[in-house]
C-alpha cells in the first residue's frame, strides 16, 4: 500500500471511528485538540517525540507513516535519528525526554524496547509527568519488557495490540495512538480547569 | 470557666499528648483558635491558607507537611490552591501522611472510594479529582499509616502549625489553633519523620493511571452511550470498548467516581455522570 493512501485510510477510519461516538462527544473531542494545538491547555513544547525501529527495520515504515499521520493533524513529531549528529545519544535521549509534550515508543525491535526500558527508569526519576506512552504486540504480553512497564501499575502501563496491527495496512494502531495522545491531553485540560476552579475558589474567600 | 480559658485547657491536653513539655507550650503563641464549630473551623483555614499564599508571594515555604487521619487538607479549595503554589516553587516536596487500610492502597479507585466516605457529602467529585489530580503530579509524598495517626497537625514554614485537637475518625469539627513556635515545630517534625519511617509511601503512578483512564476516549464514550440509554450490560458494549484491554478497570474506575451505578444486569448512568459530561461540557 502506498504510504498516502495508506494514511488517508487511517484518517478515514479515525474519522468514521469518532463519528460513531454518542453525540457531543466527536465535537467535544475536536475542541480538546483544537485547545491544545492553540495553546490553551498546556503552556510548554507540544512537539511529540516518536521512538520505534530504526531505518532498514522491517517496521520503519509503519513508524514513518505514523509520523506523517500525527503531522497531518497538526502535531510536530520528531524523530531522534533526525537530531543527534554527533552528540551522544544517551546525551540526546535525557534532553528529548525531558523537553517534548510526549514520548512514545513503538516496542518492535530490539533496540525501541531497551529505550523503553531506559525512559521508564528516567521516568521513575523524572516522577512528575505520565508522559511515556508505549504500544506493543500482543506477543509480548509475557515478556519481560511488557511486566516492567506495567509492573504495579505505577505507569499508565503500555497499549496492547496485536502484531497484525503493527502494520500500514491497519488503521487500529494509529487509532490507538491518536486517542492515548488525544487522552493524555484531555487529562491535561481537566487538570487545567480543576486548577482554575481552586484558584477561582481561594479568591472568593 | 471563661471560653477563653477552655481553649487554653483542651490545647494544653492536645499538646501533653504530643509530648510537648510546659514549657515549649508556654513559649508558644496563639495566632488564631477556634471552637468545636464548622464556621469558626472554615475561618481558621482561610486564615492559615492566606497567610501561606502571602508567604508564597515573597518566597517558597520551608516545609508544608500534614499528618492526618483522612488527608481532608486536601479537599480544601483553597488549601489545593497554596499546594500548587507551593509546589510550583519548592525544593521540598510537600507531605501527606494519612490513615488507609493497607488493602485500599493499591488502585486510586479504592482510595477514591476511602476519601469519598471520609470526605463526606460536603466534598463534590470535583474536590476529589482535583486532590487526585494534585498527586498525580508527582510533587506531593504521600504516606498511608496502619491506623489512627494519633494528634493530627499540620507543619509549615519551619514555625507555624496548624494544631487540631483529638478527634473521632471522621469527624469534621473539632478545636483547631493556629500557632507559631519553632520550638513546637521542631517536636511535632520529628513526631511526624517517625510517623513516616513506619509508613508506606504511595507513589504517583496510580493516580495519574487513574486520570488517564478517566481521560481515556473509551470511558467517554461508556458515559455518554450511558446516557442515551437506560443502561447497558458489559456485553452490550460496542467491540471497540469490549476490546479495550483495561475495560474492567475503567468501569471501576467510572464507578468508584460515582458517575455509573452497577445494576442487576450491568451499568446505568448516575447523576454525578451527567453532572461530569456537562462540566466537561461533552454534552
Amino acid at each position: 500500500m502506498e504510504l498516502i493512501e495508506a494514511i488517508e485510510s487511517w484518517k478515514r477510519a479515525l474519522e468514521d471511528c469518532w463519528a460513531k461516538s454518542p453525540p457531543g462527544l466527536p465535537e467535544y473531542k475536536s475542541r480538546v485538540i483544537k485547545d491544545f494545538q492553540e495553546g490553551r491547555i498546556h503552556d510548554g513544547d507540544r512537539s511529540i517525540w516518536l521512538c520505534g525501529p530504526g531505518r532498514g527495520h522491517k517496521h520503519y515504515g509503519v513508524r514513518s507513516a505514523l509520523r506523517d499521520f500525527l503531522s497531518s493533524f497538526g502535531f510536530v513529531v520528531v524523530f531522534t535519528e533526525d537530531h543527534y549528529s554527533g552528540r551522544l545519544l544517551s546525551e540526546v535521549e535525557d534532553q528529548q525526554f525531558k523537553v517534548h509534550y510526549l514520548t512514545i515508543v513503538l516496542c518492535l525491535s530490539p533496540g525501541s524496547a531497551g529505550e523503553a526500558i531506559n525512559f521508564l527508569h528516567q521516568e521513575r526519576t523524572i516522577g512528575r509527568f505520565a508522559k511515556l506512552k508505549v504500544f506493543i504486540p500482543s506477543d509480548y504480553k509475557d515478556g519481560y519488557v511488557y511486566r516492567c512497564l506495567d509492573e504495579g501499575g505505577m505507569l499508565p502501563g503500555p497499549r496492547i495490540l496485536p502484531e497484525s496491527q503493527f502494520d500500514i495496512s491497519s488503521p487500529e494502531l494509529a487509532i490507538a495512538v491518536y486517542e492515548t495522545i488525544w487522552a493524555h491531553i484531555e487529562n491535561d485540560s481537566r487538570s487545567r480547569q480543576l486548577a482554575l476552579r481552586d484558584e477561582a475558589a481561594s479568591q472568593a474567600v | 470557666m471563661s471560653e477563653v480559658e477552655s481553649h487554653r485547657e483542651v490545647l494544653h491536653r492536645t499538646l501533653a499528648a504530643a509530648d510537648v513539655s510546659p514549657s515549649v507550650e508556654k513559649s508558644t503563641v496563639i495566632l488564631r483558635a477556634s471552637g468545636e464549630n464548622a464556621d469558626e473551623n472554615r475561618n481558621l483555614y482561610q486564615s492559615v491558607n492566606r497567610t501561606l499564599l502571602k508567604r508564597l508571594e515573597t518566597r517558597p515555604l520551608r516545609d508544608c507537611t500534614h499528618i492526618t487521619g483522612e488527608m481532608r487538607a486536601l479537599s480544601d479549595k483553597f488549601h489545593r490552591h497554596v499546594l500548587r503554589q507551593a509546589t510550583k516553587q519548592q525544593a521540598e516536596e510537600p507531605t501527606v501522611l494519612f490513615s488507609l487500610p493497607r488493602s485500599d492502597r493499591n488502585a486510586a479507585s479504592r482510595i477514591l472510594r476511602w476519601n469519598r466516605e471520609s470526605w463526606g457529602e460536603e466534598s463534590s467529585i470535583l474536590d476529589h479529582l482535583s486532590a487526585f489530580d494534585i498527586l498525580s503530579q508527582g510533587s506531593i509524598q504521600l504516606w498511608a499509616a496502619d491506623g489512627d495517626p494519633g494528634v493530627q497537625y499540620s507543619l509549615f514554614d519551619n514555625e507555624l502549625v496548624l494544631m487540631q485537637s483529638a478527634h473521632a475518625i471522621r469527624q469534621h469539627v473539632k478545636y483547631v489553633w493556629f500557632l507559631q513556635s519553632e520550638a513546637l515545630h521542631g517536636i511535632l517534625s520529628k513526631r511526624a519523620d517517625e510517623l513516616i519511617q513506619t509508613s508506606e509511601s504511595l507513589s504517583s503512578g496510580r493516580f495519574t493511571r487513574f486520570n488517564l483512564n478517566l481521560s481515556d476516549p473509551a470511558a467517554m464514550d461508556i458515559l455518554a452511550m450511558l446516557r442515551d440509554a437506560p443502561g447497558l450490560a458489559p456485553s452490550e458494549l460496542p467491540p471497540r470498548l469490549r476490546g479495550h484491554e483495561r475495560v474492567t478497570e475503567l468501569l471501576d474506575d467510572l464507578d468508584s467516581c460515582g458517575f455509573i451505578e452497577r445494576t442487576r444486569n450491568g451499568f446505568q448512568l448516575a447523576r454525578a455522570g451527567f453532572e461530569y459530561l456537562r462540566y466537561l461540557g461533552a454534552t
